[in-house]
């Protein structure tokens, strides 16, 4: 068990190309330690519970259980959990909306670069969870 | 680097909070009504006609209007007094967020012709079809994306070839994908890549090249790919104001009937070899 090793992320991502692109990402910063790598959103669910991570990053389009499904299991089990949705279709307003609306903290579309993920990554977690009262 | 809708660009570009963005949405939701909402207030149609209307809809591609005329739910001169009341409240989401004083005017001007400029990126370029193919500039989207994704993601560049109606599947050592598009376009898209191009692909995602016996992350990387071009091709739709969704990518190519073909389009490339397929 790894202790002071900054955000623990969770990443959820059916494709393994992305995830190791977004582990290849995260390893190359201090801040950040991968705890684990759900490929649909029925594992994340469990990962999630088991794991409690600081951040989960996650597909919006995945089998058995899609990211939206996934964010409202999360959400209802913790509401102050935060979520990135990272997709491919972040650019359909519908799902994107969907997904900031159901309390994502943002929505990163593919294809991404390194240092997009982090910036995001960095705003959200710096967030304080008591200035943000209007998160139902 | 994808096609996206307008809030999306403001909160990447930091323009404005996602607070503030859900905020607007909110306001778009409250005032922008469904034809078919206000026709229960109006009390022209009751709940259940409207949803009858809605659930013809997912089988028909046709209008809430043109589907309640048809079915003897509505008069011509109703839909058009509807569709009066409901351009009249209908707000955009630049105009929402300004009622929210998420942004000004002037900013908001000059964010929205920044946003033109981006988006001019993905304007749908003509795509030759096979006589008689049934509503092809709805069908041209993911076409169109393929080369344009191809030189943006991995600096290839493709030349679009003429679609030909075929029956002929992929040869084996091309690597096939397929998605789902479904709602109102329902098409099967195939993008089948040779190796070295599926190498590529890793490459860019991975951010290194693979390594020899990571087959299954290189055929991810091509379902990656796919993702991508229909992502984009679905945020194109919803632009056009087509309400579609895709499904997860699958390996492979579908299994079509003899009596059904592909419409196929090579795609040129130096590096090695492109081709699409659509199936219906």
């Amino acid at each position: 068990m790894k202790e002071d090793m900054g955000s623990r992320v969770l990443l959820v991502d059916d494709s393994l190309a992305v995830g190791r692109q977004l582990e290849r990402i995260l390893a190359e910063d201090a801040r950040y330690e991968v705890v684990g790598h759900a490929r649909n959103g029925a594992e994340a669910v469990k990962l999630f519970a088991a794991e409690r991570p600081d951040l989960i990053v996650m597909d919006i389009v995945m089998p058995v259980m899609d990211g939206l499904q996934a964010l409202r299991t999360i959400l209802g089990m913790e509401k102050t959990a935060k979520v990135v949705m990272i997709s491919s279709v972040g650019g359909v307003g519908e799902k994107a909306s969907e997904a900031l609306r159901m309390g994502a903290k943002a929505v990163v579309s593919k294809p991404f670069e390194g240092s997009e993920v982090l910036s995001t990554f960095e705003r959200i977690l710096a967030e304080d969870n008591s200035t943000r009262p209007e998160e139902a | 680097m994808s096609v996206k809708f307008f809030g999306q660009f403001l909160l990447e570009r930091g323009i404005v909070t996602r607070s503030h963005l859900v905020a607007a949405i909110r306001l778009q939701e409250s005032r922008n009504l469904r034809l078919g909402d206000y026709a229960v207030r109006r009390g022209y149609l009751t709940e259940p006609q409207a949803d009858q209307i809605n659930q013809a809809q997912l089988t028909a591609d046709k209008r809430f209007g043109e589907l309640a005329i048809e079915m003897g739910l509505l008069t011509p001169e109703q839909v058009d007094e509807l569709l009066i009341l409901q351009q009249n409240d209908y707000i955009l989401l630049g105009e929402a967020l300004i009622d929210q004083n998420a942004i000004e005017r002037s900013a908001l001007d000059r964010e929205l012709e920044a946003f033109k400029r981006d988006q001019t990126r993905y304007i749908i370029d003509e795509v030759v079809f096979p006589p008689g193919t049934k509503e092809p500039s709805l069908l041209a989207v993911p076409i169109d994306l393929t080369p344009k994704m191809l030189l943006r993601l991995l600096g290839i560049h493709g030349k679009l070839g003429a679609g030909e109606s075929e029956s002929r599947y992929p040869v084996e050592r091309l690597v096939s994908v397929t998605i789902s598009f479904t709602g109102s376009v329902k098409v099967d898209y195939t993008l089948s890549v040779s190796r070295d191009i599926a190498a590529s692909v890793t490459e860019k995602i991975m951010g290194e090249p693979p390594l020899p016996g990571d087959d299954d992350v290189v055929t991810d990387s091509v379902k990656e790919l796919a993702n991508i071009i229909c992502g984009n091709a679905a945020a194109k739709y919803a632009q056009l104001g087509r309400r579609v969704e895709i499904g997860p990518p699958s390996m492979g190519v579908p299994n079509i009937g003899p009596e059904k073909g592909f419409i196929f389009f090579p795609i040129h490339v130096a590096e090695g070899a492109v081709e699409v397929r659509l199936s219906q």
